[in-house]
């Protein structure tokens, strides 16, 4: 088999299970794709020793029978998340050095799965930034490309969005507060989940805004992701507010059938100033769960910019109750940084940024009128500079105009592919 | 509300925070970005509406209070940058 990175998790699942293929060889072809990428930023510590050690082991184990489905699987870990002896500094200066002496439930449950490690994952400093350029170890960089320019890869979780869309690792762990899972997925063409708050424990991860933040997957496919998930949920007792709830079969949910479903489609959603492109998008979307039997309703969705100001709000109010550190004085570093850091998401929202509204009320059913909402998880493309304060710009562009992830991956933009070859 | 450039000073010094000069009117001008959305929050009418805090039905877990893992005193200094016969040591802060 060649190009073993490129495979989905259920298909490596299933070779790996018919003994086509080991996990270190799946491990080996990963880590030989992250040496030949480095110029993508994505990996910011590599942990190839661990990876072929827990290869070597999951081999083991699939032999024997017993494997879960994570089992042997390489995947990326997000540097927010505390692994044990491996440096976890959340791509801060701040936390150099630091090598827990714990792992952080969600990537101790992927590690007792028999999921293979292959190394820390960029992301914006302490998670508090759209676009993985308030890094310490530099940008993250987006595979993807139209022309010769560097496209960010999107943020927080860029590094993980980045490492997935160039086939580094078959999966990668996010984390999500205010959208650094859906956003970076969106802007790679991958697919990234934000769960119900509740569903996957914080413990072991740095926190940002301890009642909105949640761990979640990002995949190549949707299958993949409903696999995933349910590797990393479970209550934990040392998160008091992770769900006691039973962990269903994500994956065997995935029917493909939506028909008789009513989908919401907030009216506010358009943007002023969205361009062709993005609206071409959306209406794919909306063709592509009309086709398959979905139910369109229009939702008039009371005072968006309100639900705009509340997301602003809480997340910097919490994250200025979080700021906790020891050289505040210098600005390079510190306080000053994060506080600036954070007015960025409030620019990002004055400037029409489709909202994003807050988990809860996605999941418990907007106005009790629908299940689920058509919601586009970007207003930008590759034609628009942003530019984000302090003299830096970036490019977004948006390569999947995505429906609600547990239905289908819709309208993802045909561009050129970055020659990530060293 | 609005806040000057002397009340963003004012607030700067209180977090022991150092802006310089120059950089106030800016910080000023976020305050009162956020003070803005607040305003705008205010303008809901939130009568009859219930409020709601999550959506998973449950009541926050309780634990017995008891010692569950101890002894680790070795592990958490093992990251501190300067530890002293089983504690942290930092500068002097009081004279």
């Amino acid at each position: 088999m060649s190009d073993l990175n490129k495979l989905t998790i259920a298909e490596a699942r299933d070779a790996l299970k018919k003994g086509d293929v080991t996990s270190v060889e799946l491990t080996q072809a990963c880590l030989t794709a992250i040496d030949g990428a480095d110029a993508l930023g994505a990996f910011v510590h590599k942990t190839p020793e661990i990876a072929l050690e827990r290869a070597a082991t999951a081999d083991e184990r699939i032999k024997s029978g017993d494997a879960p489905a994570m089992c042997g699987i390489p995947v990326g870990i997000k540097d927010l998340f505390c692994t044990k002896g491996v440096a976890s500094q959340a791509a801060s200066n701040i936390l150099e050095g630091f090598k827990p002496e714990y792992e952080s439930t969600v990537s101790g449950k992927l590690a007792d799965a028999g999921a293979v490690m292959l190394g820390k994952l960029n992301m914006d400093e302490f998670a508090m930034g759209s676009s993985n350029e308030t890094s310490a170890y530099g940008n993250a960089v987006n595979p993807w490309k139209v022309d010769d320019r560097n496209l960010t890869p999107g943020g927080s979780s860029g590094g993980s969005a980045s490492a997935v869309a160039a086939d580094l690792c078959l999966a990668a762990t996010g984390t999500d507060t205010g959208g650094s899972i859906r956003q970076p997925a969106a802007l790679t063409g991958t697919v990234g989940i934000k769960p119900t708050y509740g569903r996957c424990s914080r413990w072991g991860i740095i926190a940002f805004a301890s009642s909105l933040d949640q761990a979640g997957p990002m995949t190549k496919t949707v299958r993949d992701a409903a696999i995933m998930l349910e590797a990393m949920s479970g209550h934990d007792e040392k998160d008091s507010t992770s769900a006691d709830l039973a962990v269903p079969n994500f994956e065997a949910m995935l029917t493909g059938d939506i028909r008789g479903k009513v989908i919401g489609i907030p009216r506010e959603y358009r943007v002023d100033g969205m361009s062709d492109e993005i609206e071409a998008l959306w209406q794919t979307g909306r063709k592509m769960l009309e086709a398959v039997g979905g139910l369109l309703r229009r939702l008039l969705q009371p005072r968006p910019p309100c639900a705009r100001a509340d997301q602003a709000r809480l997340r910097r109010g919490v994250r200025a109750r979080s700021g906790c550190d020891p050289d505040a004085s210098d600005p390079r570093r510190g306080l000053w940084s994060w506080v600036h850091g954070g007015c960025r998401p409030g620019r990002d929202v004055s400037s029409g940024r489709v909202h994003r509204d807050r988990e809860p009320r996605r999941s418990a059913g907007y106005l009790g009128a629908c299940r689920a909402r058509q919601a586009g998880t970007a207003a930008r493309t590759a034609t628009h500079r942003q530019t984000l304060g302090r003299g830096r710009s970036a490019e977004y562009r948006l390569c999947a105009g995505t429906g609600r992830g547990f239905c289908f991956q819709a309208g993802k933009m045909v561009v050129e592919r970055r020659d990530v070859s060293p | 509300m609005s806040i000057d450039k002397d009340t963003a000073r004012k607030v700067a010094h209180l977090a022991r925070i150092r802006v310089e000069e120059d950089a106030l009117p800016a910080l000023a001008e976020e305050f009162n970005n956020i003070l803005g959305f607040i305003e705008q929050l205010n303008e809901v009418n939130v009568d009859g509406i219930e409020p709601m805090t999550s959506v998973t039905p449950m009541r926050l877990k309780r634990r017995a209070d008891v010692v569950t893992e101890g002894d680790q005193a070795d592990k958490i200094l093992k990251n501190a940058p300067d530890a002293r016969e089983g504690f942290f040591a930092v500068p002097k802060v009081v004279e």
